[in-house]
């Protein structure tokens, strides 16, 4: 009788293919696990990132691959390599004198018991000593992706199975801030664009779009297949509003704009002139004019800046105490903001963020398109900040009167915004309402799903407090370990974020997965559409907690409100 | 002739009559299993050494004929590797606690016998300790005899192959050149 030779539980069955056994490791750094070549499992069938299972004697662990590797039992075969002309002496070799092996990180563990099967936990321990290894099955995926969701959300197949589904509860993906990385044209935005709509057929919360190239509202561009995909808009007509920047853009596109975003002079604060620093090259001193300015001419004080010729700031200088040419710059910068057809004299910021607020609030999903405006970076991260900072203490204000028993809680609310190293480089992060929304976590039910190619523009504390990340390929180490910055297992994790398919493939992990898995999305075509078909009779989203029930009733009494 | 735990040495009744070289030999009751590793021609008496003969003659075979008092002078000897002994109606590989008996009768085993023996690769490790080339030359055609004699010629001499793999590690040449003489 061998040491596992006497499990008779249905795990064991011959069925299972048998890659291994466990020769070596520690839980800090993961399981070595000698190939088993006389079984016919080969390196070159089985890719980092791919899951596998562990029978241990009382318990079965679950586990992904980290690395492989090529090791001889001596060193002298290095010197001394076999003849691989001659096919025997190859072949006794292999697996023998020279063999594979897989590092493997196990994350969760369960009983060995089938009918335990879903009652995983996270490992503590890990398996003795020659405990085989299995290429893992449906139904070791089930067990640890796809117990009892209430409302499972399918997002693709795991590494090398195509038939298997991992599903994430979105609920839990949007109780914490979410980042989305990769680089371009690796298909982040696919992802991303295919969680929202997960988020809006599901409503476990609302979400705010910052779509920065009008690629999520009413259609986007599958550029790879040369073809254009629908958008929230297409596809939740009843959930979704769009908000545009750029009413002549949305027009030329042939979309109608369910509102349009402006925002007064007025509205701009000296704060958002620092986190623009960057994007507008401004010296620091140049950027803090923007304060001396606020204080002499008041809330009006961008409007009279701009209003001033170039030939009277040597006066305005000396008058507000500021430099010379720290102001010349600032005012060089901020007059070519008279393009942004967006921004008028008289404010109606509060009236488009309002119009916002009611549409979230109603639990409509809210896309705001930035047109041709998409393209400069400052417009977008002035609009993005400003607006946030309305709808944050908004939402601030009414959790606060929630807590204190007057009022309803304030819907889970999304804010969706790209680029995001802009809004949250180690400089601003701390002045940026996105940097404040993600330490806050989700005190006042707000969160973010950022989505950028260069994560590791971000500040690491922003990077750190991000719950759940989806990273598809990226080509910068510097990238690489920003994604997997304050992540458990980053060590192991990052051979398998380096050797991503460059398209169309993500590792997956944090707090709405049991543990890192590596994902095919799934395609974004017609069964997906279909699939995001919400069944008549449902038009709104519900709040927490909600049932279908209490949902319509409330809708009612919101179109027809009782005497 | 000589008895020993780890080896025999045997002389033949007949001369130029040796089991061939990488045979299995059962040896004695109870059995002792051994591979024939080494085969000698040699004067009976060791202190009268040959002369040359058959200058003038066509064959070998008359040298013989002519001198037939060459039979009884000569004899063939051989030394063979324990690797085994029976126990009641096992066979196990390994070393018997007592050496066969001076005048053992020696039979060469036949290929029931060969395949039966063979199945157990753990004699490997006794053929090994030999560490010359002739031992590694005796043992690969006693591989290949064994291979000759299971249903899976091949399956075996993988199996093999992988256990004199994972015994010679630390001596990839010799590894080498034993596996190659294997699969000549």
């Amino acid at each position: 009788m061998t040491l596992h030779g006497n499990i008779t539980n249905g795990y064991a069955s011959p069925g299972r293919r048998r890659l291994g056994l466990v020769v070596g490791g520690s839980l800090s750094r993961g399981l070595e696990v000698r190939l088993d070549a006389g079984n016919g499992a080969s390196l070159e069938d089985i890719a980092v990132g791919s899951f596998v299972t562990v029978q241990g004697r009382r318990k079965r662990y679950f586990a992904v691959v980290t690395d492989l590797e090529l090791r001889a039992v001596d060193d002298t075969v290095r010197h001394f390599p076999p003849d691989t002309r001659d096919g025997y002496l190859a072949e006794v070799m292999a697996g023998a004198m020279a063999y594979g092996q897989l590092s493997v990180m196990p994350s969760m563990t369960a009983g060995l018991d089938d009918s335990s099967a879903s009652l995983t936990e996270p490992a503590k321990s890990i398996p003795e000593h020659f405990a085989p290894v299995f290429a893992a099955t449906q139904a070791d995926i089930d067990a640890v992706f796809n117990p009892e969701q209430r409302n499972p959300f399918a997002l693709g197949t795991p590494q090398g199975m195509d038939t298997a589904s991992i599903r994430l509860d979105l609920g839990t993906l949007a109780s914490r801030s979410v980042g989305v990385f990769g680089a371009s044209g690796s298909g982040k935005t696919f992802l991303a664009r295919m969680l929202l709509a997960g988020l809006v057929k599901q409503g476990q919360a609302v979400s705010l779009v910052f779509d920065m190239e009008s690629e999520y509202g009413w259609q986007g561009q599958d550029n790879d297949r040369r073809r254009q995909v629908k958008g929230l808009k297409q596809l939740f007509p009843d959930r979704v509003v769009t908000f545009t920047l750029d009413e002549a853009s949305s027009r030329r596109r042939g979309v109608t704009s369910d509102g349009v975003v402006r925002i007064g002079h007025d509205e701009v604060e000296p704060s958002d002139i620092e986190i623009l620093r960057e994007s507008l090259q401004l010296s620091e001193v140049a950027a803090s004019a923007a304060w001396n300015l606020r204080q002499r001419f008041g809330a009006g004080w961008l409007s009279e800046f701009i209003g001033h010729d170039a030939a009277s700031l040597g006066d305005l200088a000396n008058d507000i105490g500021v430099n010379r040419a720290a102001l010349g710059a600032l005012h060089n910068r901020l007059v070519r903001w008279k393009r942004f057809g967006f921004l008028s004299e008289t404010g109606q910021g509060a009236a488009s963020a309002g119009g916002i607020i009611e549409q979230l609030e109603r639990g409509k999903h809210v896309v705001l398109e930035f047109g041709q405006y998409g393209r400069d970076t400052a417009a977008y991260v002035l609009v993005s900040n400003l607006l946030t900072r309305r709808i944050h203490d908004t939402w601030v204000r009414r959790k606060e009167l929630s807590d204190g028993g007057r009022g309803d809680e304030p819907r889970p609310l999304v804010i969706f915004v790209e680029e995001a190293h802009k809004f949250l480089t180690p400089d601003i992060a701390s002045q940026t309402i996105f940097g404040a929304i993600a330490r806050e976590l989700r005190k006042y039910n707000v969160t973010l799903m950022i989505v950028d190619q260069r994560p590791s523009g971000i500040n690491s504390e922003v990077m750190s407090q991000l719950g759940t990340r989806l990273s598809c390929a990226l080509n910068d180490d510097r990238d690489l370990n920003a994604v997997l910055m304050g992540a458990r297992d980053a060590g192991q994790l990052r051979n398998v974020l380096a050797r991503l398919d460059s398209k169309q493939q993500a590792l997956v992990f944090g707090h709405a997965v049991p543990m890192p898995v590596v994902v095919r999305p799934r395609d974004y075509d017609e069964i997906f559409y279909a699939d995001m078909v919400v069944p008549s009779g449902i038009v709104g989203a519900a709040a927490p907690g909600e049932t279908d029930g209490e949902r319509m009733q409330r809708e009612i009494d919101e179109l027809f409100p009782p005497e | 002739m000589v008895s020993h735990t780890q080896r025999i040495e045997a002389q033949c009744y007949r001369l130029h009559a040796a089991p061939p070289l990488g045979a299995l030999l059962r040896v004695g009751e109870p059995p002792t299993y051994a591979v024939v590793r080494e085969i000698r021609h040699e004067p009976l008496d060791p202190t009268r050494p040959l002369a040359p003969r058959g200058e003038a003659l066509e064959s070998e075979d008359e040298i013989y004929a002519a001198n037939p008092q060459l039979s009884a002078m000569l004899t063939t000897r051989f030394a063979a590797v324990v690797v085994g002994y029976g126990d009641g109606t096992a066979l196990r590989p390994g070393l018997p606690d007592q050496p066969p008996r001076l005048h053992s009768f020696v039979f060469l085993s036949d290929r029931a016998e060969l395949a039966r023996f063979a199945s157990d690769l753990r004699w490997l490790r006794l053929m090994l300790a030999d560490r010359t080339p002739a031992g590694d030359a005796a043992l690969a055609l006693f591989l290949r005899r064994a291979a000759d004699s299971v249903d899976d010629r091949r399956g075996f001499l993988k199996q093999a192959g992988k256990a004199v793999v994972a015994e010679l590690f630390s001596e990839p040449l010799r590894m080498q050149g034993l596996l190659r003489e294997v699969s000549a």
